[in-house]
């Protein structure tokens, strides 16, 4: 095949220190799981691991640029299969994620997010870096639309903040001003206004339109442009309720008792998870309680601890050693992924990385400070540590994509 | 396509900063949690270890009309295991199994993932005192294992009044959707049927508890805080349970029903619905043996008192006050020669080989169906409905009871619109002998049968409630009999019908509820069912000025004259040999 014309020369360029850090953290995850996780669930987790290295070196081998043509075909599929999961999923904790395959259970969330990240890099070396009209912008606003809509009605309010992330943070690298940036977010802002302050909605509305208004005029956005934004806003807020009301009630409840704790003072009801992932956290001291010694860990006192709660189990059971061996693990592997994408020498390979590299650093930011009661409940795993077997295949094939951004050098012969 | 890199731009500038900043603030917030609140949030952790006990308000007592204690509460010991303190969880199994407690259930959800290992998981409610002692002598050995006290629904008479008093259990998620609102909690224990549904809210208290602190071996350390449980209100029924166990065993092994009636107020003295059940299975856990006992072909727990069946002859006395409101003539003869066609139909006389000339008043006498058969051609089917109607037919008799089926009464209108069909004369010939599409409860019979025997032609209201008191005796709800108006018939004509139905004891198909020397009035009913007939009798008695009125019915009972009849009067007898006592 022509895509391993290439041959052995590449692997000169294959970065080590990436592919060990997140080997690192893998197995640090298989550790820790043996103290939450079923064995049924332990199996799938190492054969998840195992899926996950041979796609991450399929994708490293491969040139990522010959599939540049299927990036639509690509999203098409995702968004298929979305659709296929919000009306036949199998439901967990809620909210409809996975696509039952008889064998194994399948979150099209998880491809999505790559699948976007693909989208979406092409779109941006296609504008060379011009993005300084609405136009420029809006068929990338489109793009992360549908997708966005569809996972938050799923409801997973997770998911559809990192692709807003995702969408924000490619733009913003693909030359887009950060107050055009600003203005694409503030729709939400719009109904966070109306919905999760702690006073009278109309009022904060009002005087966050009035703000909006004047950001507009100072910013000297072009008037079709700040009437585009503006009825944006707008038109979120009249329709804020509908979109507030797609969230399930304790999604909701996480977001306004982290903004207003006064809501649950005694931390029974929403506040609930935090707060015990808090302690367990605190309670493991520098050292903490020892592998598979942690109290609460083994009393299962917080839920889903496996999956969106892991780093709890490691700052119970592994003290301040292990959270901050994991969280530095993490930032080096970031790090890594940044550096090697300043590198890439194409406009696509290097937009690709800094999409993956969107995609796991908000992911690790925000899961962890949940944890350590930084941040609301939203659901979000911790990337190569938490339980799940789709979100660790796409996080080595993310990888894989950067590492064969990074090698592929040569100029493609098509 | 490739292009040289470009220089580092302006986002590049931040990201490496904001990283940095965010590794600082979350290494510095886990260095606070770990290192600095390190204490603070191991004593928090510990904090799992303090528990809060409820304690169950319990529920009001059930009395009879006399104060017999019906349904009450009791204390027992019941085995409860913490999961997570089970050190030898083979060990401890085997020794509750050697002293006879079935662990299947206890292994299946130690196993199960939904349990949580500091959840209690209840065992066995009712421990018997050798068990207990057991338990005690070798409590070193069976960490995770805990006698707890509570206090569960006890029903001293077992069967009798079952169906009355229905039972207890956990609340069902769909009425727990319902009741959240009135403070009904998950886990809770409500009346699921009879008395104990109809008046949960009175019979049960509110829930208090205690938050204690355990040590490790989950001994208590310290009481935090307590709040006492409030009992539910006693209820006190019209129930008198002599009669109503009089009344079960003159039913016997039978299916079927009886309910009896103050004539004059419409309190219920007994109702019983056979085959009946024991309410105190449902404290316990259910055993396989006692689940069968309960889903039999028979359906124990269907109280068939408040249920639908054709009422058969019974329903003459409707039909003969229609005749006679219409002023049809009573001595107006008509021959029974056993049969009848009627648009080439055959319709039978239950008595084979006819009786003959009858009037009005023989053919009641001897309930023969061709007098009404030709009754029911010469009236119209809106009469005969309007007359049921009358005696409350067709609707429930709104007893304080769940589950009340409200029978039925078909018109012509109803015919046109469920079958789209005319109202053929066979219609009225069946209705006439209370056959075809009318259907009633015994309650309901009962109560029509009270109505006739009220000395001032009132309309029954049947009901169970006397008074409802709080625990320190207060007054809390006083029931009255409930003014329903009279007997929309002539004087005349009711007289004539209560001479009838004591003509039909006296010497007609009711003779086998004839007692010398006891004034009893009645009417005998044979209801044609698929397998075998239903026996129904109604009647009052047992003086001129009658104490009771009941209706008997008996599933698949055969002919009314001679299995129903002969039940009310063993009813009748013993009641008069009571008074009698009780003069004495």
């Amino acid at each position: 095949m022509d895509i391993f014309k290439s041959g052995a020369r590449i692997w000169r360029h294959f970065d080590w220190r990436l592919f060990l850090t997140a080997l690192a953290l893998s197995l640090w995850s298989l550790l820790v799981l043996a103290a939450v996780s079923s064995p049924g669930q332990f199996k799938r987790q190492l054969l998840s691991l195992g899926l996950g290295l041979a796609v991450f070196f399929l994708a490293t081998a491969l040139d990522y640029r010959q599939f540049k043509r299927f990036a639509e075909i690509l999203f098409g599929a995702a968004v298929f299969l979305l659709l296929v999961v919000l009306n036949t999923g199998h439901t967990a904790y809620g909210a409809q994620r996975w696509l039952n395959l008889g064998l194994f259970s399948f979150q099209p969330t998880e491809l999505l997010k790559l699948a976007l990240i693909f989208l979406l890099a092409k779109f941006l070396e296609q504008k060379q870096g011009r993005l300084d009209t609405l136009l420029d912008v809006l068929p990338g606003f489109a793009l992360v639309g549908l997708p966005f809509f569809l996972i938050f009605k799923q409801p997973d309010l997770g998911s559809a903040i990192v692709l807003a992330v995702i969408f924000l943070v490619m733009s913003f690298w693909g030359g887009m001003r950060l107050s055009r940036l600003l203005m694409l977010a503030s729709p939400l802002l719009s109904i966070l206004a109306l919905h999760v302050l702690p006073v009278d909605p109309l009022l904060a509305w009002g005087v966050y339109l009035v703000l909006l208004l004047f950001c507009l005029w100072r910013l000297r956005f072009p008037l079709l442009d700040s009437g585009v934004y503006f009825a944006l806003n707008f038109c979120s807020g009249l329709f804020s309720s509908f979109f507030w009301n797609s969230l399930s009630l304790y999604q909701r409840n996480r977001i306004l008792s982290f903004i207003n704790p006064d809501i649950d003072p005694l931390a029974r009801g929403v506040r609930y998870h935090m707060t015990k992932a808090v302690i367990a956290v605190g309670s493991g001291g520098l050292w903490g309680k020892g592998w598979l010694q942690g109290a609460l860990t083994n009393l299962r006192y917080i839920p889903q601890q496996h999956t969106d709660f892991i780093f709890s189990v490691i700052g119970e059971e592994f003290g301040f050693i292990g959270t901050a061996l994991s969280v530095l693990l993490l930032f080096y592997l970031l790090r890594r992924i940044y550096q090697i994408a300043l590198k890439i020498p194409t406009d696509f390979g290097r937009y690709i990385a800094i999409g993956v590299l969107a995609l796991l650093s908000f992911q690790s930011v925000i899961n962890v400070c949940m944890n350590i009661g930084l941040a609301p409940v939203v659901g979000l795993p911790l990337p190569f540590i938490s339980y799940g077997g789709t979100a660790l295949v796409m996080s080595w094939l993310g990888l894989g994509l950067v590492q064969s951004a990074a090698m592929h050098r040569q100029t493609l012969e098509l | 396509m490739t292009k040289p890199p470009r220089a580092p731009h302006l986002p590049a500038r931040y990201t490496a900063g904001l990283g940095l900043l965010l590794l600082a603030v979350v290494l510095g917030r886990l260095f606070y949690l770990q290192i600095i609140q390190h204490s603070y949030y191991d004593f928090l952790a510990d904090g799992v270890r303090s528990r809060i006990i409820p304690s169950i308000a319990p529920r009001g007592v059930i009395y009879d009309r006399y104060g017999l204690a019906l349904a009450e509460s009791k204390l027992v010991y019941g085995l409860d295991v913490l999961p997570y303190q089970l050190k030898n969880q083979r060990f401890v199994l085997e020794f509750l199994r050697q002293i006879g407690i079935n662990t299947r259930t206890l292994e299946a959800r130690l196993r199960d993932k939904n349990y949580l290992p500091y959840e209690l998981l209840a065992v066995k409610a009712d421990l018997t005192p050798r068990q207990i002692s057991y338990i005690e002598e070798n409590k070193a050995l069976l960490d995770g294992v805990i006698i707890s006290t509570r206090i569960v629904r006890y029903y001293p008479y077992a069967n009798e009044a079952a169906h009355v008093l229905g039972y207890v259990g956990q609340i069902g998620s769909a009425e727990l959707n319902k009741l959240k609102n009135y403070g009904y909690q998950v886990g809770d224990i409500v009346g699921q049927a009879g008395i104990e549904r109809y008046y949960d809210a009175y019979l049960r208290g509110v829930d208090g508890g205690r938050a204690l602190e355990v040590d490790a071996l989950n001994n208590p350390v310290s009481g935090l805080r307590a709040l006492e449980p409030v009992p539910g209100h006693d209820v006190y029924l019209t129930i008198d349970l002599a009669l109503q166990r009089q009344a079960a065993r003159a039913l016997g092994a039978r299916k079927g029903a009886i309910v009896i009636l103050q004539p004059d107020t419409g309190e219920v003295l007994a109702m019983v619905s056979k085959p009946d059940y024991n309410p105190n299975y449902f404290t316990n856990y259910l055993s396989a043996a006692e689940w069968q006992e309960l889903v039999t072909q028979d359906h124990p727990m269907y109280n068939r008192a408040l249920s639908s069946y054709p009422p058969g002859s019974i329903f003459k006395v409707a039909t003969m006050l229609a005749a006679l409101e219409s002023r049809i003539d009573t001595a107006r003869s008509f021959i029974c020669g056993g049969s009848m066609v009627v648009n080439r139909r055959r319709f039978d006389c239950w008595r084979a080989g006819g009786h003959g000339a009858q009037n009005l008043l023989t053919g009641f006498i001897n309930s023969c169906n061709i007098v009404f058969y030709n009754l029911g051609l010469l009236l119209t089917p809106q009469k005969l409905a309007n007359t049921a109607a009358a005696f409350g037919l067709g609707l429930s008799t709104d007893i304080d009871l769940p589950f009340e089926s409200s029978g039925f009464v078909p018109t012509e209108r109803w015919k046109q619109r469920r079958y789209n069909e005319d109202w053929y004369p066979g219609d009225s010939l069946n209705m006439a002998i209370g056959q075809g599409y009318l259907l009633t409860t015994p309650l309901q019979m009962a109560a029509l049968t009270a109505s006739l025997a009220n000395a001032r032609n009132r309309l029954c209201r049947p009901y169970l409630l006397q008074k409802i008191v709080s625990r320190e005796g207060k007054l809390i709800v006083q029931n009255k009999p409930e003014q329903a108006g009279v007997l929309p018939f002539e004087q005349k004509n009711i007289d004539l019908v209560r001479d009838l139905l004591r003509e039909t004891v006296d010497r007609g198909t009711g003779v086998n509820a004839r007692v010398p020397g006891l004034v009893i009035r009645g009417k005998t009913g044979t209801a044609e069912n698929l397998k075998k007939d239903h026996a129904w009798f109604i009647s009052y008695g047992p003086y001129d000025r009658p104490d009771l009125a009941m209706a008997v019915f008996v599933e698949e009972g055969g002919f009314g004259g001679t299995v129903a009849a002969g039940i009310a009067r063993d009813i009748y007898v013993w009641y008069d040999a009571r008074s009698r006592e009780a003069q004495k």
